[in-house]
C-alpha cells in the first residue's frame, strides 16, 4: 500500500516537473506531416542524474516469506545483521499474542486454512495465469513500439524511393542518346539505299547494254542460219533430187543384203 | 555537318530500361524496335558503293561504252543524307536537363522534410516508455490518449461537435 502510493505520488510529481516546465519551452518548429511526433526540447535545468526518469517496473519486486518486501529486511540489516527481521517479528508476535492483543480466536485457524490454499492456487495458477497476462502486455508494448519502427521503416523507404526516382530521371540522357542514334541510323540507312539504288541503276543499264548485245548477236546468227539454209535450199535442182533418191534407195538394198 | 556514322546503337539498353518506370514500358519497347529496325535495315545494305565487274562487260559489249560507265560509276560521289533533326533533339536535351534538374532539386527538398521526420522518430523516447502525458504531447495525432481539450466521446474518431452534429441528425430521422 505504501509503495503504490509512493509510486503514484512519484510519478504524479515527476508528471508535473517535467510538464511543468518543458510545455513553456514547446518547440515551435511545425511537424513535416500529420504523422512527425513533436519533440519537446527538456529545459536544460533538468537534472537526469540525480532525479532519473522512472522506468516502469517490469517484474515485481523481490519478496520473502513469499509475500514480505525484500526492503523490510534490508532495513534491519545495517543494524540487527540478517536474522534481525526475523527476531523482530517473532517478538513482536510473542508478545503480540502473550498479551492478547492479538486474540487467536476461530479466525485465526480459518485464516490459516485459507492462507493454505491461496498458496495451493497460487502455486498451480499463477505460472499459466502470468505466462497469459504476460503475452498481453507483451503484445501491448509491441504494439506501441511497432508504432514508432513503422514510422521510421516508412521514412526510408521513401527517401529510397526519392533516390531511385533520381536515379531513373537519369534516363533523360539515354534517351537523348537513343533519339540522336535513331536520327544518325536512319541517315546511315538513307546514305545506303542511295548507294544501292545508284549500283542497281548502274548495273542495270550495263546489263541492259549487255542483252542488246546478246539480242542482236542472237539475231544475227538466226538470220544467217537461215540465209545459208535457204540459199542452199534453192541451190538443189531435181536432177541433184533424183540422184540423192537413187543413191539412197541403193544404200537401203546394200543395207537390206547385209 | 560531318555526319556520325554509326551502323548499330551506342546505349547500353539494358542499363536504360532499368531506369524506365513500369508505366512507360511500352513507349520504350516502341523506341528500342524502332531502333532494331533501322539498324535490321542498315545491315542488310551495302556499307559502300558496290564494285561491278566491269571487265567481264568489256568482252561483250563496246569497250567505249563501258569504259565511260566505269569512269563515271567509281567517281560518282553519292551525297550524305543532311541531318536537320540533332539540332531540335539537342535543344529537347536541355529542356530535359533543366526539368531532370528541378525534379531532382525537388526530391532533395523532399528527402529533406523525410530526414527531419526520421531524426524527430529517432529523438522521440519510445513510446512505450511514454506515460499518457508524455504521449498526448508527442504524438497527438495517434489518438493514444483521449485530449482532455477536446473531449471526445467513445470510440473518441470524431470531435465532440462533430458528435453532436450526428446526434442531432440522428434525432431528426426519428421524429
Amino acid at each position: 500500500m505504501l509503495s503504490r502510493l509512493a509510486i503514484t505520488a512519484g510519478s504524479r510529481n515527476s508528471g508535473s516537473f517535467i510538464w511543468g516546465r518543458s510545455s513553456a519551452a514547446l518547440s515551435t518548429a511545425q511537424p513535416l506531416s500529420n504523422n512527425a511526433p513533436v519533440i519537446i526540447q527538456e529545459s536544460p535545468e533538468r537534472d537526469l542524474v540525480n532525479f532519473p526518469r522512472r522506468q516502469r517496473p517490469i517484474d515485481a519486486p523481490p519478496v520473502r516469506l513469499g509475500f514480505l518486501p525484500e526492503e523490510w529486511f534490508t532495513a534491519f540489516h545495517a543494524k540487527t545483521g540478517a536474522t534481525g527481521p526475523y527476531m523482530f517479528m517473532a517478538s513482536v508476535g510473542t508478545y503480540m499474542i502473550s498479551k492478547e492483543i492479538y486474540v487467536l480466536e476461530h479466525e485465526f485457524y480459518s485464516g490459516i486454512a485459507f492462507a493454505g490454499l491461496l498458496m495451493y492456487m497460487y502455486k498451480r495458477l499463477s505460472p499459466d495465469v502470468g505466462t497469459y497476462v504476460d503475452g498481453l502486455v507483451q503484445a501491448k508494448e509491441d504494439q506501441l513500439r511497432s508504432i514508432r519502427q513503422n514510422e521510421i521503416d516508412r521514412c526510408q523507404a521513401s527517401i529510397t524511393e526519392e533516390e531511385k526516382a533520381q536515379w531513373m530521371a537519369t534516363s533523360y540522357e539515354s534517351l537523348i542518346q537513343a533519339k540522336k542514334d535513331n536520327v544518325a541510323l536512319q541517315l546511315e540507312a538513307a546514305y545506303r539505299e542511295r548507294l544501292a539504288e545508284a549500283y542497281s541503276q548502274v548495273k542495270r543499264r550495263l546489263d541492259f547494254q549487255m542483252e542488246r548485245v546478246n539480242v542482236l548477236r542472237r539475231v544475227e546468227q538466226k538470220h544467217m542460219t537461215n540465209w545459208i539454209i535457204n540459199s542452199v535450199k534453192t541451190s538443189i535442182t531435181s536432177k541433184q533430187e533424183d540422184e540423192a533418191l537413187k543413191q539412197c534407195v541403193a544404200d537401203l538394198k546394200a543395207l537390206a543384203a547385209k | 555537318m560531318a555526319a556520325r556514322r554509326i551502323t548499330a546503337s551506342s546505349l547500353d539498353w539494358a542499363e536504360f530500361a532499368k531506369k524506365i518506370p513500369q508505366a512507360q514500358k511500352p513507349a520504350f519497347v516502341a523506341l528500342k524496335n524502332k531502333q532494331d529496325n533501322y539498324v535490321r535495315q542498315i545491315s542488310a545494305l551495302p556499307e559502300a558503293l558496290p564494285k561491278i565487274d566491269f571487265s567481264s562487260y568489256k568482252a561483250r559489249v563496246s569497250a567505249a561504252m563501258v569504259d565511260d560507265f566505269q569512269k563515271k560509276y567509281e567517281s560518282l560521289k553519292i551525297p550524305y543524307p543532311k541531318d536537320t533533326l540533332t539540332s531540335s533533339i539537342e535543344s529537347q536535351a536541355v529542356e530535359q536537363k533543366a526539368e531532370y534538374e528541378k525534379f531532382v532539386a525537388q526530391s532533395k527538398t523532399r528527402i529533406q522534410g523525410i530526414n527531419e521526420e526520421l531524426a524527430k522518430w529517432n529523438a522521440m523516447m519510445p513510446i512505450e516508455e511514454m506515460n499518457m502525458e508524455e504521449a498526448l504531447t508527442y504524438v497527438p495525432h495517434l489518438n493514444l490518449v483521449v485530449n482532455p481539450e477536446k473531449p471526445t466521446l467513445w470510440p473518441h474518431d470524431k470531435d465532440y461537435d462533430e458528435w453532436r452534429k450526428m446526434v442531432e441528425n440522428m434525432e431528426e430521422e426519428h421524429h
